[in-house]
């Protein structure tokens, strides 16, 4: 999560309390890890740029509710994770399945910021099981803990530990991603 | 020391979790020596740099835009916390609304004529003259209140015309970082009521109000903000003049056969911000129910799909449908079926409620 000049606590106080500046700094800081999950929950530009507004209506609704027993990025992803689940339940967006073997490596040619990489990436996130991919995003997208992420999923740490672990092992294999320079075994 | 075991915990160092400084070395030594966990701790490397999608070009102003209405509506709340505090401030107690049961039936109060309504109009604009009018203040405004209580609603009824700050009484979703979060109540296929009479329903400008106190006379200069038809009661259809309301509830002020009366809007509360119910069709005289604007097909389903989706439930718990593919900050819709003592109970029709305008 991008770093703001104002602490995440402040500009949660601080919005809550009125400052439209505030919260538009807070959005523009976190909109690219919501709109990532959302984008990797339902693999669709759209549904994800939806979800990424319902999140921060709902975020600034539940404003006066943030009390600051949890990190300011727990609840951001309790908010995301579960705006996204809502849209699912309701019928109003779907995740299609991916097929594994639907997954292409990466070509030698390929390098880590070029648009086919990131294509690559997030289609292999959906070939991961929701609890898993979950687990992944909850700590590299929203920088929580084992434990915060933990308490988010309903799930003890040690579980989000192998949960990770475990999204990251089938994320290098689907992208045979390999340690000689950064190319594609 | 196997690959697994050696990959875990590297993989939970990486996390910034702590792990035994003794167990690392022996991964990382393990590493050393294996050629798959040597290429494990290059990809983990690998999928740090590798880019994330970042958000569209515009996504955040659509973002901004669609929180802007909110951010507005909580100003006027503060707002108006700020102007109850100053009139708290200069001796003026405003009533509170309580969940206390109402029992009574509806009783039409009459607000005591001892001035005329334009010297009303000052009461509101003068801090200073809160304190000495302060009794007949409180009284008008209990009066409005228990009105507005007793006639749409029964015992469990919230008074939400009276309040903006419903925050802390039920919110539609609990976001509160306290714990887990509750997801929305699944839609129910409520029983349909008996059908009944609407209450005194007037329509302007397609938001529906309902009776309230009754005002002196106005005078031919008091500020007028358009008119509205109905036939009120009784009677033949006529076309009402109405006139701004001096409180800063949202009502108005409408011209009716036994003189001026103040009109309350009809809302409900979700995430303390107002909606106001709206109706399709003209409400031609009292005891018309309001029926759901023409654009939207009237469901057959009871979770109100396609038309409608669930989007979460409002201040007194009930459920709201948002318009598919459109954000319920936008409006809701109410499923018929709600309790009596809900502002849309005894409306056998399925029922929108759009975002309260802030000055009629």
């Amino acid at each position: 999560m991008k770093q703001t000049q104002r602490d995440d606590p402040e500009l949660v106080r601080a919005a809550n309390d009125g400052d439209v500046a505030a919260f538009e700094e807070f959005v523009r800081a976190h909109t690219d890890a919501v709109y990532a999950h959302a984008y990797r929950f339902f693999g669709d530009v759209n549904a994800a740029q939806d979800a990424t507004q319902e999140v921060w209506v709902k975020v600034y609704q539940a404003l006066p509710e943030f009390q600051g027993r949890s990190a300011v990025s727990t609840w951001l992803f309790r908010i995301t994770r579960n705006a996204c689940l809502d849209m699912l339940r309701a019928g109003r967006r779907v995740a299609p399945p991916i097929d594994p073997l639907d997954i292409q490596g990466r070509s030698a040619d390929d390098t880590a910021g070029d648009a086919s990489s990131r294509v690559d990436l997030q289609t292999a996130m959906r070939a991961l099981s929701p609890e898993d991919r979950d687990a992944f995003n909850a700590v590299a997208l929203f920088g929580l803990q084992y434990s915060e992420a933990g308490s988010v999923l309903g799930v003890p740490a040690g579980t989000v530990k192998s949960r990770v672990f475990r999204a990251r092992r089938a994320l290098i294999a689907l992208l045979s991603l390999d340690v000689k320079g950064g190319a594609a075994r | 020391m196997n690959c697994l075991e050696a990959e875990a915990l590297i993989s939970a160092a990486h996390d910034g979790e702590t792990v035994s400084e003794t167990e690392l070395a022996a991964a990382r030594s393990h590493c050393e020596e294996c050629a798959d966990c040597t290429a494990f701790v290059a990809g983990l490397q690998w999928l740090d740099v590798m880019p994330v999608s970042p958000a569209p070009d515009g996504l955040v102003e659509r973002v901004l835009a669609a929180v802007a209405p909110l951010q507005a509506a909580r100003a006027e709340a503060i707002a108006l916390e700020a102007e109850n505090e100053e009139a708290a401030s200069v001796g003026l107690e405003l009533p509170v609304p309580e969940e206390e049961p109402v029992k009574e039936p509806a009783v039409r109060v009459e607000m005591p004529a001892t001035t005329g309504f334009l010297s009303r109009f000052e009461w509101f604009q003068g801090p200073t003259k809160w304190a000495s009018l302060g009794a007949v203040g409180a009284l008008a405004a209990t009066a409005l209140i228990a009105f507005v209580v007793v006639g749409l609603g029964g015992p469990a009824r919230t008074p939400q015309t009276a309040s903006t700050s419903g925050a802390s009484a039920a919110p539609e979703v609990s976001f509160s970082d306290a714990g887990q979060e509750a997801a929305p109540a699944a839609p129910t296929a409520a029983p349909q009521p008996a059908p009944t009479q609407a209450p005194d329903y007037v329509l302007f400008r397609d938001y529906a109000y309902a009776p309230g106190a009754l005002l002196a006379d106005a005078g031919s200069a008091t500020p007028t903000i358009g008119s509205l038809t109905t036939a009120f009661a009784t009677g033949g259809s006529v076309t009402a003049t109405v006139y701004r309301s001096p409180l800063t509830d949202g009502s108005i002020v409408v011209q009716g056969p036994d003189g001026l009366r103040l009109y309350t809007p009809v809302v409900r509360l979700m995430s303390s911000i107002r909606f106001q119910l709206t109706s399709g069709k003209p409400i031609e005289r009292f005891g018309v129910w309001p029926v759901l604007p023409t654009r939207f097909p009237v469901p057959t389903t009871a979770d109100g799909t396609p038309t409608f989706v669930l989007a979460g439930t409002d201040a007194l718990g009930v459920s709201v449908y948002a318009a598919t593919g459109r954000p319920v900050t936008e409006g809701f819709a109410v499923a018929p079926g709600t309790a009596a003592s809900d502002p849309a109970g005894g409306n056998p029709n399925w029922t929108w409620w759009a975002p309260a305008p802030t000055n009629p």
